[in-house]
């Protein structure tokens, strides 16, 4: 076995130290008022999405762009589906959770907490299929990319009043990706993406004595589709950097709207229906990312993304709606080390990963942002991997000192590892 | 045929129906000042309007139908008279009020952007009479728009002014469309109807539809029941209450409105701490406004000063009269009632703050709140259906024509002094206060 002398095995852990260091210094200044107060359409727990992440690349910072661990890297850089073994397979299963303390009627103005609410969505997150064959590779992946869910209202006075509010939703992303490696040290990645998804909204306020309701119920089913593209360098054999886009595009909803009184004794029933397609404009998105692999054990690498907010705008129910966004950089790095033995008689392989990611995000009131610290293991035995990844996340700017979490669970099969 | 009525056969209703279209354009209104109305033939008689040199046209079915003139309709009215207005009957309909702008959650509604369309374009189609200013700006940054409708509306003029408010409350998305309403049906009819032109070339009818355009928006996107403006508060609640934060009489008790930021009749930190209703102050000060209505709902009341104290005000008998003129007009479109009387003692509760006790007790004016229908919750509260936009409107719009016309042809008021007052009635402690204090407009 290969002694290194004290200086090398303590670098990872000091490389680790000072990136957590510098993301903490990079933290901007405190800032204000409300987070996210009309903005339903606002994904749970951060508005910086970009591609979906499984629990290896949980667990290491959610590094996507900078190395691929599985086949959902085709929908942030494609480029790296060739550094995947021959066939590669992927499923996971994922728990988010995030507090709010601002959100549609909670904390502005009609309903007040005095606490953060919590809410947790439980999903399969990704589904990924990578065939790698000569100079070529393709991909097929599927994932959840973003939820909308917020933390349930249900309140009541006596049998004189109640109040409910609903909101759930997810979104969906379908990702066919193909790359190709250009010469010795570069690859070159491309993939069509289409998403789909819905969100569902009800407010429903009952005074049952008088035999009145009114609700509001308001639906969105979303479509678009974009491209995301990717290349890597490899600089070395060791050190290789990627930069990858994702470009804007238009994320349509066929938007119904039902605003109804009614008023059971008199017979009173008011409606006010709508139909609309609703427009987001979605914001092109570039990111860089290096890894470094320091040894056979242990591998750096790190992200930094730009998010083109500034760019985003909604027009929701036939009204354009503000939407005071500014551009914003996400970083993230990542650390794991492969402890190798034994399970069983079988040799066996236990990656460990630690991580920590900045997340700013982009409304230009509240200069709010998440740090979070990610961490992660492994078991790898011949084809077969099962991972599990997570991340808890506090959030500094709103005042409010928002949560955000996920833990993952991937499940793996490469056959003809490299 | 005046002075004289008489039966006709079924047969021949049609040809003199044709009669009265030739003679009676379209519409309430559009007409030069004259409309069909009808009066049940029991009380034509017992009222003895025979005598009162009426245009009469026919009777039918026991009622008696004839051509009046807009005084001998104002006179109908004050004197209780019951009568219906059957010009829309008899004329080819009205085209409906175009609504451009309207649309999306809020259905026929208007939010703050499709109302700046929609004064926009009226500006554009109209712009010898028209003009819209912005005259203010909401908390997060809303214009305020008040339409003049007036002739040379670039100019002050100082001319008799009369102004129209709506949507103070952000859920009464009713009280947006009657002034907008107003505001389109004095430009569309200036050309054709003396009256109406007269009203624009001899004085300034200024609308300001939407008081409160954050809390509007609020009201269509998150919460349809919101009242107040969108204001943080110290406390983490949101609003105040813009009908309870005017100068006059503010916060005059706890009961009338609320130093609890948290409450739905929060008045704010100081009068006139909100910049919307700042913007509905500096819109007066510099005017010679003569009345002044500011539409809210619901209720079905017509509801005058005082607001703050359950006593009646110095000009109790005259407002009185004209809420009830009005309220008959109002009645006569549709058979809608709308109640009258002081707004304390008409609602049943007091309120300190708002906008007529203001701008009856700085500048002595003739100010009305009308609550718009429906004049119950189980008719649909602060629900209107949309269809019904277009007959609330209606019916309010003879009676807003009628304080108008009395207020730009009328001399000016005699303000209110405070010794006036004091000779009529014994001022509450709290009043006392004011004295010495320059009351104008601008307070």
């Amino acid at each position: 076995m290969e002694r290194r002398s004290a200086p090398t095995r303590l670098f990872p852990a000091g490389l680790a130290v000072g990136l957590f260091l510098c993301l903490a210094a990079a933290a901007p200044a405190e800032a204000q008022l409300v987070l996210g107060q009309y903005e339903d359409e606002a994904p749970l727990g951060s508005w910086n999405v970009f591609g979906a992440v499984g629990a290896r690349a949980l667990g290491s910072g959610g590094i996507r762009i900078a190395r691929a661990w599985d086949g959902s890297v085709s929908m942030t850089n494609p480029a790296l589906l060739l550094s995947l073994p021959r066939v590669s397979a992927g499923l996971t299963a994922s728990y988010s959770a995030a507090s709010l303390f601002r959100y549609s009627l909670v904390n502005t103005g009609v309903l007040s907490s005095m606490s953060n609410l919590f809410v947790g969505v439980l999903a399969f997150e990704t589904g990924t299929f990578a065939h790698r064959f000569g100079e070529w590779a393709v991909a097929f992946t599927t994932g959840l990319i973003e939820t909308y869910s917020r933390p349930p209202i249900s309140l009541s006075y006596s049998s004189a009043y109640a109040l409910t509010m609903r909101q759930t939703g997810s979104l969906r992303a379908y990702n066919l990706a193909a790359a190709r490696r250009l010469g010795r040290r570069f690859s070159l990645g491309l993939g069509f993406n289409v998403v789909d998804g819905r969100l569902d909204r009800t407010v429903t306020e009952e005074w049952p004595e008088d035999g009145i309701t009114i609700t509001d119920d308001r639906s969105e089913r979303f479509r678009g589709a974009f491209v995301n593209a990717g290349l890597r360098a490899d600089l070395s054999p060791r050190v290789g950097v990627s930069l990858a886009v994702r470009t804007p595009y238009l994320r349509t909803s066929a938007g119904q709207s039902l605003l109804q009184y009614e008023a059971r004794d008199s017979g009173t029933d008011i409606r006010i229906e709508a139909e609309a397609r609703n427009e987001y404009k979605q914001p092109w998105v570039a990111g860089a990312g290096v890894d470094w692999r320091l040894s056979k054990a242990w591998s750096v690498a790190a992200d930094l993304v730009y998010f083109g907010w500034s760019r985003y705008s909604v027009v929701y129910f036939e009204e354009p709606v503000a939407r005071r966004f500014r551009d914003v950089v996400t970083a993230a790095a990542g650390i794991e080390c492969g402890i190798k033995g034994r399970l069983g008689g079988r040799p066996v392989r236990f990656p460990v990963r630690v991580g920590v990611t900045y997340d700013p995000q982009p409304m230009d009131d509240v200069h709010s942002r998440y740090l979070a610290f990610t961490f992660g293991a492994g078991l790898r035995s011949g084809p077969f991997a099962v991972d599990i990844g997570g991340s808890i996340g506090r959030e500094a700017g709103s005042g409010n000192s928002l949560r955000a979490g996920r833990i993952a669970l991937s499940l793996g099969y490469a056959l003809d590892a490299r | 045929m005046t002075g004289k009525h008489f039966a006709v056969p079924a047969c021949v209703l049609a040809t003199v129906l044709s009669l009265c279209i030739s003679l009676v354009p379209a519409g309430p209104g559009a007409d030069g000042g004259t409309d069909i109305v009808s009066v049940s033939a029991r009380e034509f008689r017992l009222r003895g309007l025979a005598a009162k040199g009426l245009d009469l046209l026919f009777e039918r079915r026991g009622r008696v139908y004839m051509v009046v003139s807009r005084e001998e309709i104002a006179s109908l009215a004050a004197g209780r008279v019951a009568f219906t207005f059957e010009t829309a009957r008899f004329s080819p309909p009205m085209p409906a009020p175009a609504a451009p702008a309207a649309g999306g959650l809020n259905g026929a509604y208007h939010s703050s952007l499709e109302l700046e369309t929609e004064l926009r374009l009226l500006e554009a189609a109209y712009p010898q009479i028209a003009g819209v200013r912005e005259i203010g700006r909401s908390l997060e940054g809303r214009p305020i728009y008040g339409l003049k409708v007036s002739d040379n509306p670039a100019l002050d003029e100082n001319e008799p002014a009369v102004l129209f408010t709506g949507c103070h409350h952000a859920r009464e998305w009713i009280s947006v469309e009657v002034p907008l309403l107003l505001g389109r049906h004095l430009l569309e009819s200036y050309a054709s109807d003396p009256a109406v032109r007269s009203l624009i070339n001899g004085g300034e009818i200024w609308i300001v539809p939407l008081v409160n355009p954050d809390g509007l928006e609020y009201s269509i996107h998150v919460y349809r029941y919101w009242r107040k403006n969108r204001r943080a508060n110290s406390d983490g609640s949101f609003g105040v209450d813009l009908n309870r934060n005017y100068g006059y009489m503010w916060g005059y008790d706890n009961v009338g409105s609320s130093p609890t930021p948290s409450s739905d009749i929060y008045r704010g930190t100081t009068p006139f701490s909100e910049p919307e209703t700042d913007a509905v102050r500096r819109l007066f000060a510099g005017r010679d406004f003569r009345a002044v209505v500011s539409f809210h709902s619901y209720s079905q009341v017509i509801l005058y000063p005082w607001a703050y104290i359950a006593q009646p005000s110095p000009m109790d008998a005259e407002l009185s009269d004209l809420a009830r003129t009005m309220s008959g007009l109002m009645a006569a479109v549709r058979g809608t009632v709308y109640a009258y009387g002081p707004s304390a003692s008409g609602i049943g509760y007091t309120s300190n703050g708002d906008t007529t006790d203001w701008t009856f007790g700085v500048a002595g004016i003739p100010s009305f709140t009308i609550e718009l229908p429906p004049a119950d919750v189980d008719e649909g509260g602060f629900f209107n259906d949309e269809a019904e936009i277009d007959g609330i409107f209606r019916e309010n719009l003879q009676a807003m024509l009628f304080l108008a016309g009395r207020a730009i042809g009328a001399a000016p008021p005699a303000r209110l002094s405070l010794r006036d007052q004091d000779k009529r009635r014994k001022l509450p402690a709290r009043f006392k206060l004011f004295r010495g204090t320059p009351l104008s407009p601008g307070d």
